[in-house]
């Protein structure tokens, strides 16, 4: 009788410490979206505003940010109701927009440096260009709607930090409460917008700040 | 028995699907996707449909009208492959160039504090050349006290070093009054100390192998100057570059910069101050203290009086709510619009104690928690309403701490107790600065998130015989090694930078990269994006006139591009009965809907199966030569 006791109360405290930690994580996820931030920057004509966590400029910190050298990318396309709007609606080509500007910009930042690590190795051009090609499409995870665990991995920093960038579409049906780019935290880069158009926009304009763009002009 | 009926059900089914897969006229079944018959396989694709010679793209991904969930992910995948073959050699060149600049820290200080080597040894410490190094360590427990580094050579002692290490540094726009970040820290540190993590292998002699580095209390000092002035600094510039041999001489003008800056700045950059900016921190003004934002209520000589700012928030009836990021959470119990009143309820989240219920009338601050001479927390109704679906909801907005600050007052930082300076002449705050009560101690250790400061020890040995060389001088080259050894004190800044910013693709706004307004507060900025992006949606296509390639994410259903092509070309409409859950990828090198252009579809019946065409797609694209 005591030892089911026992085993119950181990039992209950092991679930009480599971439900702290995971308590911990989730906060520590839905703390990214905070506004209090120590430096911001207005776009003109965009209604954008630019943020991070860090002062000085936060121009400088999403370019930081992008051009930094990642083992692995995550982009999140988006909440799992804006997943279940897309699929009842099918609405979401603005999402789809953003959702591919950003990770073309991705892949051609992680595809360039591939490249050229490649090329360093004496590969030519066409051997250079497959070579990056193949790390990306092992290392950028482009296509993920949010989920539980994930928002625990992103909680936990397993994702979203030196050694693995997570960029965030965070549309109206994701909670977004104002058009803004920013920094978070340590290789994380969240885009906010009140509607998909505006998120669209944002995508673009992160190429507008970064200088690179898998388009012409 | 059942096992064998169920394997028997298995093959049936696989037997009917071949047959099915047989039957359908529109299709041919490629390894594991179907090509719509009348288009070809995308094997046939060149690499030139995708990329110009020169690495430009030549394709647009189209988007449907009605993408769902999965299109959304198939599209970004195919972008992301896409955008990693996308690139003129050049440009990936600049880029890996930024991407590996980037991995490095700035090293805002790297002092070598003990350094026990023949350099030292000969000069330092003026040990003859020969016969003088015949007591050359051949351990660590054999290194010397007296080779720390005292500001000009290693001849100092331990505690010497200790409190003489000295580092100033600047950090830029850190601290806001109104909204505008031009306010720079002066961080000063004027004392370091050793902590070794094993104290007991450490007598205080040699540096330890191992350390904590502690910054004793009262030791750095950071100060933020409110008073900014208007400067201008001389600058010679050439408006003609000198042709000698012509004897042509340089032509040279001096020209006036304009700059913004504190009376540190002024000095430093040898200008002359033309007016005063801001004259500093006054009663209503707000601004932040190492981040932290405050309001003021009033300053007087020496000290001012102010509450951090927690927030506005709205609140439904009967909601708890944390205001803002603080540790307060309000219930709204009860409110009367007519009355222009409201009832709350508060929690300290921190120590789980209750106050209230307290009415708030509109507009008129109340102080809810008091303890002593602080207002703990100070609430204020700003606005009431009544709302369809939430019923009333009320404005709250809050400060806490309200209390007089002046020299001597301690404030917390990141659970850390720091002790404030108050220069302020009554009217105006001129200058904060704060030193820490408690020490600060780790390795790496963390200064206010903006410097990392770290310790290192390094030795190594040599044996005289291996190199065949008398390395200490005394006659004889004997089986012994000798050691060297250094310990290192390096200051990184945390804020990876990029030193060259380009903010528009293609050209550049002339002459600089920003245009600052500087209105509202906040810096405002001229951004210049693509004007032909990557993507373009079903409805934009271009018939007359189209630009480039196009790959077609998404079935008929969810394209509307896919779909007239599938009408042109006397496709099957229906998905489902001609590819059942297969994944679909064609290729038509010359559309005639699309003036001759290149058309790849990635389609199936369900988003899950377009994924999939996606996923081969970008195989394919990988394999590409």
């Amino acid at each position: 009788m005591s030892k089911r006791y026992l085993l119950v109360t181990f039992v209950f405290i092991l679930l009480l410490l599971g439900g702290f930690l995971i308590d911990s994580w989730y906060s520590a996820y839905t703390s990214l979206f905070r506004s209090d931030f120590p430096s911001k920057a207005m776009i003109q004509n965009e209604g954008v505003r630019v943020e991070g966590y860090l002062p000085g400029d936060p121009l400088d910190l999403v370019n930081a940010t992008l051009y930094h050298h990642y083992e692995r990318v995550t982009v999140i396309l988006g909440s799992g109701d804006t997943k279940d709007y897309c699929d009842r609606t099918g609405k979401c080509q603005f999402r789809t927009l953003a959702a591919v500007e950003i990770s073309c910009l991705v892949g051609k930042l992680m595809g360039s440096y591939y490249y050229e690590t490649a090329r360093g190795m004496g590969y030519n051009d066409s051997a250079a260009r497959k070579f990056a090609l193949d790390q990306v499409s092992r290392r950028v995870n482009s296509g993920n709607w949010l989920t539980f665990s994930l928002k625990l991995a992103i909680g936990r920093g397993e994702i979203g930090n030196e050694k693995h960038l997570l960029i965030i579409l965070r549309g109206p049906l994701d909670g977004a409460v104002e058009n803004r780019i920013y920094v978070p935290r340590k290789g994380v880069l969240v885009l906010e917008a009140l509607d998909d158009r505006t998120l669209y926009r944002e995508a673009l304009l992160v190429e507008g700040i970064t200088g690179i763009s898998c388009s012409k002009g | 028995m059942k096992i064998l009926r169920k394997n028997v059900t298995k093959v049936f089914a696989l037997l009917l699907g071949v047959m099915f897969l047989l039957s359908i006229g529109g299709a041919s079944a490629g390894s594991n996707y179907i090509v719509p018959t009348g288009l070809k396989d995308i094997s046939n694709v060149p690499r030139s449909f995708f990329v110009k010679p020169d690495g430009t793209p030549n394709v647009k991904i189209v988007v449907g009208s009605y993408a769902k969930a999965e299109d959304v992910a198939s599209a970004a995948d195919i972008a992301a492959a896409l955008g990693s073959v996308l690139y003129k050699e050049e440009e990936a060149k600049n880029i890996a160039v930024k991407l590996r600049k980037a991995g490095e820290t700035d090293v805002a200080l790297e002092q070598v504090i003990y350094r026990y080597d023949y350099e030292t040894m000969t000069s330092d410490h003026n040990l003859p050349y020969n016969s003088g190094l015949v007591n050359w360590s051949k351990s660590y427990d054999e290194l010397p006290a007296d080779y720390w580094f005292n500001g000009a050579s290693y001849t100092a002692n331990y505690s010497t070093w200790a409190s003489s290490f000295s580092a100033q540094f600047k950090v830029k726009d850190s601290d806001a009054v109104n909204g505008e970040y031009l306010y720079g820290w002066d961080i000063e540190i004027n004392e370091l100390s050793l902590l070794p993590i094993d104290p007991a292998d450490w007598d205080g002699v040699a540096p330890p192998k191992q350390a904590d580095i502690e910054i004793p209390s009262r030791r750095i000092v950071v100060s933020v100057d409110y008073t900014l002035y208007n400067y201008t600094v001389k600058k010679t510039e050439v408006v003609r570059e000198a042709y000698p041999e012509w004897g042509v001489p340089a032509e040279t003008i001096v020209v006036n910069e304009s700059r913004i800056g504190n009376s540190i700045d002024v000095e430093l950059d040898n200008g002359t101050s033309v007016g005063t900016i801001s004259p500093g921190v006054g009663a209503g003004d707000e601004f932040t203290l190492l981040g932290t934002k405050y309001h003021v209520f009033s300053v007087g000589m020496g000290s001012f009086t102010a509450g951090e700012v927690l927030g506005t928030g709205w609140f439904a009836q009967n909601e708890s709510k944390l205001l803002g990021n603080s540790r307060w959470e309000i219930t709204l119990i009860g409110a009367d619009p007519l009355q222009e009143k409201a009832i709350v309820t508060v929690k300290d989240t921190k120590t789980g104690e209750l106050y209230g219920p307290v009415v708030l009338k509109l507009g008129e601050p109340k102080d809810v928690v008091v303890t002593g001479d602080t207002v703990e927390l100070q609430l204020k109704l700003e606005a009431l309403s009544e709302n369809l679906i939430l019923g009333k909801i009320a404005q709250i907005s809050g400060y806490g701490n309200i209390k007089t600050y002046s020299s001597g007052t301690y404030v917390e930082y990141n659970d850390q107790r720091w002790i404030m300076s108050v220069d302020s002449d009554g009217e105006y705050i001129k200058r904060i600065s704060m030193t820490n009560e408690d020490e600060l101690i780790g390795n790496p250790l963390d200064v206010l998130g903006i410097y990392t400061i770290k310790y290192s020890f390094d030795m190594r040995s040599l044996n005289e015989k291996d190199v065949d060389f008398d390395i200490n001088r005394d006659g004889s080259i004997t089986d012994t090694s000798y050691v060297v050894a250094k310990a290192t004190i390096t200051i990184l800044e945390n804020h990876p930078k990029i030193h060259e910013l380009v903010l528009s693709v293609g050209d550049r706004i002339p002459g600089t990269d920003y245009v600052i307004s500087g209105v509202g507060g906040v810096k405002n900025i001229v951004l210049k994006t693509p004007t032909q992006p990557i993507t373009i949606l079903d409805t934009e296509v271009n018939f007359v006139n189209p630009t480039s390639n196009y790959i077609l994410v998404g079935s008929n259903k969810a394209n509307l591009l896919t779909s007239m092509i599938f009408g042109h070309y006397h496709l099957p409409v229906d998905f489902r009965v001609w590819f059942g859950e297969y994944p679909v990828l064609g290729y038509i090198p010359h559309c005639d809907l699309l003036k001759g252009r290149g058309v790849i579809i990635v389609a199936g019946s369900t988003p899950k199966a377009t994924r999939k065409a996606a996923t081969i797609l970008m195989q394919y694209i990988a394999g590409l030569s």
